[in-house]
């Protein structure tokens, strides 16, 4: 997917600049990762009948200080007979959620696999987190947050324990893929990288700029 | 070549067959004659009419010089050969035609001189006869007709002494220099004597009727019949010697651009150009001489002036300004046909009005191709399949890097823009297009094939059911052996099971028969963006379907979770496996087809949001079919 830019208005008349990116949902089936996006998009826990939504393709905008992000979120199947296809869905994305259950060692070991295979297949820019999710069962905990700490040190991921049921990291996580991802308009459009829109692009024709607003 | 059944005609397959459909095209269209034409009745008038005939006649050029591009450049000569033999032949047999068709309008003409010259003395002394202001008119309408007939010769004559005056310059005389200009001359003595008796008649009409009290003559009524059964076969006889003499001002224009066009490319050249004007002639012959200059103009020239158009779009008038698409339509049509565009000076003006546009654009355009569509170091494509599909490359390239940008602007605005180029691009190349992944389609039915037995009495437990096995059994239950077995081998045998959309089994079919009538749609509609719609319509059904399972699934078991009724992939995927597994394997195998052509064809502002995941989604329900 090519990311697009474009402009925002802000409450001041100010201009954002405005960045999208595809984000990919990976982890075990049961891990929670429909709930997590869930509580990103909708803010709360899906307890209502309203909850009731499509949660495999979802999109949702972060504010950062002088640019919108906006997320286009594909969710994966995380059965294993299903595990060949995910590189029809992460192929383009700029971003990449692997979620595992930290009351499931097996979880875990599936979300190292799933990054090893990100850091061979997928395009050499994604942003890789890793969400430790049902942090909220800490009783029953199977996976030590030190191992994943250091597991996403050594690999260069970003690292959080989230709690869709609790709302705990859930926002954190996102803004920090956000603030992470590359915004220069030097890269390629097709990188995830901002791009002005049209009438920006006119004026800096003249001045020799890029990627001003 | 015959012309398909809707009356278009494809694209050649040898040399022999590009004079046909030239020829069926030309037929077709106003190159012939604006009484010949068909324009279909259930479109639009003018403009829209305007539009349609000048795409007609872009078709014209482009069936000319496209198999010009394919080939090799030791096969030119037997081109240029092919190319002298049809326009001897055909040329001859214009002016046998033209011959009979002059001389016996040249014989009714004299009759209905002599006719005329008996009945204007009758008619000019008896003016209160109850007929004279009908027979008054009839003259006048002769008259005029004569006048307009020697206008109209005159400038054929002109037309075709300066492309004579061309042909006989570079030895290759074809037609009688000194007749045609003794035609001519022959043509302004009935204009001027044509002027003369047009303003005694018009004098009559204004005199006063009680000037003119004498008795009717006895002959009128019987020279009266007889003048107007000579007018109409002079007529007739006068059309027939104009659309013979159309058609080969046609024929040797086409010689001399295709001429032209095969010396460039024997030259070396990696361009070649045809230039003939709407009427048949060419643009030198018609546009002034201050207007012959041609700027040449590259791809990224007129991409970014189309872009400077589709700016426009910005403004809430702009968007809803049809012109402004067709403006656009116009100018990248023949960009993405064409590596390098030539047009006249008088192009450069900035959309005038679109009535006026598109009489510019008959007048004063003609175009070049290049011979190597994608880089000039590629080889020249192959067959007509290859050089849609390089084609078509090309054409992604440009507008997908327009469409990127504008995307998040006017999504609907650009995918309007989108959508027009589709249409004309598939209008010409749908067979060949989808031809070119038919072999890898093929792989896709052969393993279908094989896994058909497996497939057929899959339990939906096999697929990772994420939700409670109940739901899914109530829905799909297992089929017995035989009836799985019947059902495949019949299917994959009957290549026509699209005639009609398949049917579900009725507990199905009231779920997901819209789903199942969108995907047959799909597979039946020629741009790739209408498909993209229907399969994301599917999608989103699909979704919507399932959701409400699963929530009246947790009402009947008691359940207030509700969060579980939200449909992720874990669901959706095994779903439309198990929901295609119930449609005939054919129209699988059709389904995939259309899949690979999405995936080539769609640029990349489709491929992102609801349409990007659909067809992904859907591409791996298949690819999971194919490998269960």
């Amino acid at each position: 997917m090519a990311s697009r830019g474009g402009s925002a208005h802000r409450a001041n008349g100010s201009r954002d600049k405005i960045c999208h990116f595809k984000l990919v949902l990976l982890g075990e089936s049961g891990v929670g990762k429909s709930c997590l996006v869930l509580r990103f998009v909708k803010g709360e826990y899906s307890d209502h009948l309203e909850a009731t939504i499509g949660a495999a393709f979802l999109t949702q905008t972060v504010n950062l200080d002088d640019t919108t992000v906006k997320f286009e979120i594909w969710d994966t199947a995380g059965q294993e007979r299903y595990h060949s296809l995910a590189p029809m869905y992460y192929r383009g994305a700029q971003a990449a959620v692997v979620v595992y259950d930290i009351s499931d060692g097996d979880t875990f070991v599936r979300a190292k696999n799933w990054v090893k295979e990100l850091q061979r297949q997928a395009s050499p820019s994604i942003v890789i987190a890793l969400a430790g999710n049902k942090a909220d069962l800490k009783d029953i905990r199977k996976v030590h947050i030190e191992d994943a700490q250091s597991y996403a040190e050594d690999n260069g991921l970003l690292f959080m324990e989230t709690s869709a049921k609790s709302d705990q990291n859930v926002q954190e996580l996102f803004l920090a893929i956000a603030n992470k991802l590359p915004k220069s308009a030097s890269g390629s459009p097709r990188t995830g990288t901002l791009e002005p829109n049209v009438s920006d692009r006119m004026r800096q024709q003249g001045n020799g700029g890029c990627c001003k607003s | 070549m015959a012309p398909h059944e809707d009356g278009e005609p494809s694209c050649p397959d040898n040399l022999h067959d590009l004079f046909e459909v030239a020829e069926t095209l030309f037929r077709a269209s106003p190159l012939c004659s604006p009484s010949h034409h068909h324009y279909p009745s259930s479109h639009p008038p003018s403009p829209h009419r305007e539009d349609w005939e000048h795409q007609m006649w872009l078709r014209f050029l482009h069936t000319l010089l496209l198999p010009l591009l394919t080939l090799q450049r030791e096969d030119l000569p037997s081109l240029q050969l092919s190319l002298d033999n049809y326009c001897n032949h055909t040329i001859s047999s214009l002016d046998s035609n033209i011959a009979q068709s002059t001389a016996l309008s040249q014989q009714l003409k004299e009759e209905l001189d002599t006719v005329r010259s008996s009945l204007l003395p009758i008619v000019v002394s008896s003016p209160i006869h109850p007929h004279p202001p009908l027979l008054l008119s009839l003259l006048n309408a002769d008259l005029k007709q004569m006048e307009d007939d020697a206008r109209s010769k005159i400038a054929y004559y002109s037309r075709t002494l300066a492309l004579q005056s061309r042909l006989t310059a570079s030895g290759s005389p074809v037609m009688n220099l000194d007749r045609l200009q003794a035609d001519k001359r022959l043509a302004e003595s009935h204009l001027t004597t044509s002027m003369e008796m047009k303003s005694v008649v018009l004098s009559l009409t204004s005199q006063s009727v009680e000037d003119h009290l004498q008795p009717v003559s006895d002959d009128l009524p019987e020279l009266t019949s007889r003048y107007l059964g000579l007018q109409e076969r002079l007529g007739e006889a006068r059309d027939s010697a104009n659309h013979w003499s159309r058609k080969k001002v046609l024929a040797l224009s086409v010689r001399e651009a295709m001429e032209q066009a095969v010396a460039s490319l024997q030259a070396g050249h990696v361009t070649a150009g045809m230039d003939i004007s709407m009427h048949g002639g060419r643009s030198t012959d018609v546009l002034p001489e201050a207007s012959h200059y041609q700027a040449k103009e590259e791809f990224t020239t007129l991409s970014e002036r189309v872009k400077q158009l589709l700016d426009m779009a910005h403004s809430p008038a702009a968007r809803l300004h049809n012109s402004l698409v067709q403006t656009v339509q116009m100018k990248w049509f023949p960009a993405m046909c064409n590596g390098f565009v030539v047009i006249s000076s008088d192009m450069t003006r900035t959309l005038p009005s679109p009535r006026t546009r598109t009489q510019s654009w008959r007048r004063h355009f003609s175009f070049k191709k290049t011979r190597t569509m994608t880089s000039p170091s590629s080889p020249p494509p192959s067959n007509m399949a290859e050089a849609g599909k390089l084609l078509h490359i090309r054409f992604q390239e440009i507008v997908s890097a327009l469409c990127d940008h504008l995307a998040d602007h006017d999504t609907g605005f650009t995918q309007q823009v989108w959508l027009c180029y589709e249409n004309l691009f598939f209008d010409n190349f749908s067979s060949s297009f989808l031809s070119h992944y038919q072999s890898e389609n093929q792989k896709f039915c052969e393993q279908l094939r094989v896994n058909a037995l497996s497939v057929s009495v899959l339990p939906p437990s096999s697929l990772s059911l994420t939700t409670p096995e109940t739901m899914w059994l109530s829905l799909f239950p297992p089929r017995s052996f035989g009836d799985a077995t019947l059902l495949y081998t019949q299917s994959l045998e009957d290549p026509d099971v699209t005639s009609e959309p398949p049917q579900l089994a009725p507990g199905l079919q009231a779920k997901f028969g819209p789903v199942v009538t969108d995907l047959y749609c799909m597979a039946r509609t020629r741009a790739p963006l209408h498909k993209l719609q229907l399969l994301t319509s599917a999608f989103r059904k699909t979704m919507a379907s399932l959701s409400a399972l699963k929530l009246q699934s947790l009402l009947e078991e008691g359940s207030t979770d509700f969060h579980l009724a939200g449909v992720s992939c874990d669901d959706l995927l095994p779903l439309l496996v198990l929901l295609l597994l119930q449609l005939p394997p054919a129209f699988l195998c059709q389904l995939w087809l259309h899949c690979l052509l999405l995936e080539d064809c769609c640029p990349t502002f489709l491929q992102a949001g609801w349409h990007g995941y659909s067809l992904t989604t859907f591409r791996s329900s298949l690819t999971v079919i194919s490998e269960l």
